[in-house]
């Protein structure tokens, strides 16, 4: 037990570090994009695992119960901010998941197995490029297969609840790619 | 007050006082009643009415005269005719201008209720072809201003026309903070427009069912999308649990006992059909591909939905029990909301062309389509139940606005202004 706190104390000094400065960087950055709900799928530069696994692992190894918030919505930005929690984004018109969305789902795999005190609800996203009643349609299908791949990795299903908002609650209000790109997800939210 | 109670205090009152059986207006026109282009129209003057005192023209204007104008002129059976300024308006003065028909009108207050007495003249014999006595509360005014239209349609093509029936639609007006959409009711030239739910959440895609008293339209006020009806004032609302999920696109059949709607087991979206009363959800379709928005054939015998089977979404069309699916949409690479003209002859669609949407129509028979060209995305068109016109979305303004117009493309007429307006789905023909 003292050894794994100690790691932590590392860790966590580590992670301090890494967070200001990601908070410098980003506050320049935020001149730009004032509100960015979600980070956008990076397809030229996908997460390298070393980085991806080490704040899942630190997770695991910490006493998880007493640093997580009450407060569902305080949960969740944390949860998505520390990547605890990602969000699989997808294809125009498809719900196939793309290796991104799997990487994606399997970091969210491995922090749920470790906190199994909660659920999730898999929303269903899509952009306004489609039409209102089909996008409905397409967003049932994108929450259920983000829903299906978490229960194949483990997760058990009971858990996990579907919801699908059609192109009604857009992350970005944006009518770039770039914004579009933002709006095709699976967005998974902690329930208590 | 609701519209129910409106109409009963209109009706009762109104009564036929005269029915000439001299109907000159009548012989000497050639009167097309689809009122298609070319059509002979007959010549009508409608002078401003004569008021009786306290009776102020403000308080007429807009609550009466306009409606009743608008409506008479929407009609195609009617042209109405200019009088010439400077005369005191007479029949007489209209067979002048060129007119057959003049309608002489008469207001005035009887305690709290304004009377409105309307006289149809034919200006060749002088005679009174129609009638007729109407009386309401200062609020109905414009209903009886749409009754007389009505009346006057009646009278020469046998069919009333839309002027009393309504259009359901969602409105994000009520928005303060995270995006809600109500359900509301408009009368079929915009006015009047009132909310019918209060879940304060994302309520969607309303249909009237066929009887006018009431919409089914889908909700997310309880975390899941759910069907619900309510009765077109808002009094009362029932939720359907079909036993699936989804629930979405919901429609009433002609004959109002079944809803068609979307579900889904396990993500597959299909087309499902249920009882009015919740009972009996079936599936229609069994396809792993995308299914989307069904629609009925006025005659009920089948059913159009959307299908990504082929790739892209597009048109299909089955049998009322879910056999004999055939693909009917080839032009466009996204089509959508396929709807039937009332008389089974035109399916209009949402249809996706070079990265924005058009109202495209399809004549069934021959499969030929047009486009009513718009700028901006044009989506989800509802037919009139007289065929005349189509009521869509439209994003042209920069905010999604509700429009009205005709299936050729002309006379298009704003109808929505306040917040962002979508899912217009005009009634059938209320019955009084």
């Amino acid at each position: 037990m003292r050894s794994t706190f100690r790691k932590s104390v590392v860790v966590a000094a580590v992670l301090t570090l890494a967070l200001a400065l990601g908070a410098c960087r980003s506050s320049t950055k935020d001149v730009k994009a004032p509100e960015p709900p979600a980070p956008p799928p990076q397809e030229t530069e996908p997460a390298a695992p070393a980085t991806v696994e080490q704040p899942a692992d630190f997770v695991q190894e910490e006493p998880a119960s007493e640093a997580l918030p009450d407060d569902a919505e305080e949960l969740n930005r944390m949860a998505q901010e520390k990547g605890w929690i990602r969000d699989a984004f997808y294809e125009y018109d498809s719900s196939a998941l793309t290796d991104q969305a799997r990487e994606a789902l399997q970091v969210s795999s491995t922090w749920l197995k470790a906190n199994t005190q909660y659920g999730l609800i898999v929303e269903g996203h899509c952009d306004e490029r489609g039409t209102e009643q089909y996008n409905l349609a397409l967003g049932e299908r994108r929450a259920y297969s983000a829903k299906e791949y978490l229960v194949s990795l483990g997760i058990d299903a009971a858990r996990i609840k579907t919801q699908s908002f059609g192109e009604e609650r857009p992350f970005d209000s944006g009518t770039t790619e770039a914004a579009y790109a933002k709006n095709r997800r699976a967005h998974l939210v902690l329930t208590r | 007050m609701t519209i129910r109670s409106f109409v009963r205090a209109i009706l009762p009152i109104a009564a036929a006082l005269a029915l000439t059986g001299n109907a000159t207006a009548q012989t000497q026109v050639g009167v097309d009643i689809y009122g298609r282009s070319g059509a002979q129209s007959i010549r009508i003057a409608i002078p401003f009415p004569t008021l009786a005192q306290p009776v102020a023209a403000a308080s007429v204007h807009e609550p009466f005269f306009s409606p009743l104008t608008r409506a008479i002129a929407y009609s195609e059976i009617f042209g109405i005719v200019a009088l010439p300024p400077g005369k005191a308006p007479s029949p007489a003065v209209a067979k002048e201008a060129g007119a057959q028909l003049y309608l002489d009108l008469a207001i005035s207050l009887s305690g709290a209720n304004y009377v409105v007495e309307a006289r149809l003249i034919d200006v060749g014999s002088g005679s009174a072809q129609l009638a007729r006595r109407y009386s309401s509360s200062p609020a109905a005014l414009t209903r009886i201003a749409h009754t007389i239209a009505n009346d006057l349609l009646v009278h020469f093509t046998g069919k009333p026309g839309v002027f009393l029936t309504q259009i359901a639609f969602v409105s994000t007006r009520d928005t303060s903070g995270q995006r809600v959409k109500e359900v509301y009711v408009m009368d079929w030239d915009g006015s009047n427009q009132r909310r019918i739910t209060s879940h304060k959440s994302l309520s969607l895609a309303p249909c009237w069912s066929p009887d006018g008293n009431r919409i089914v339209y889908t909700s997310f006020g309880r975390g899941s999308t759910d069907m619900y009806v309510v009765s077109r004032d808002g009094s009362s609302r029932q939720r359907i649990d079909s036993g699936v999920a989804l629930n979405t696109s919901p429609t009433y059949s002609p004959d109002g006992s079944r809803i068609a709607f979307v579900g889904s087991q396990k993500g597959n979206t299909d087309i499902w059909v249920i009882d009015a009363d919740g009972k009996n959800a079936r599936r229609l379709t069994n396809d792993s591909s995308i299914e989307s928005t069904p629609a009925w054939s006025s005659n009920g015998r089948e059913i159009s939905f959307t299908s990504s089977r082929s790739g892209t979404p597009q048109i299909y069309v089955m049998d009322a029990e879910g056999t004999s699916v055939r693909r009917i949409s080839f032009d466009g690479e996204w089509n959508d909301d396929a709807v039937w003209s009332p008389d089974g002859e035109l399916i209009a669609y949402t249809s996706g062309v070079k990265g924005f949407y058009q109202i495209r129509i399809m004549n069934v028979a021959t499969q030929k389509t047009w486009i009513i060209a718009g700028t901006g995305s044009n989506e989800q068109p509802s037919w009139a139940p007289d065929g005349r016109s189509i009521v869509f979305q439209s994003n042209r303004s920069g905010k999604w606005q509700i429009y009205r117009v005709k299936p050729d493309g002309t006379d298009i007429v704003q109808l929505t202004n306040a917040g962002e307006n979508t899912a217009p789905d005009w009634s059938w023909r209320i019955k009084q």
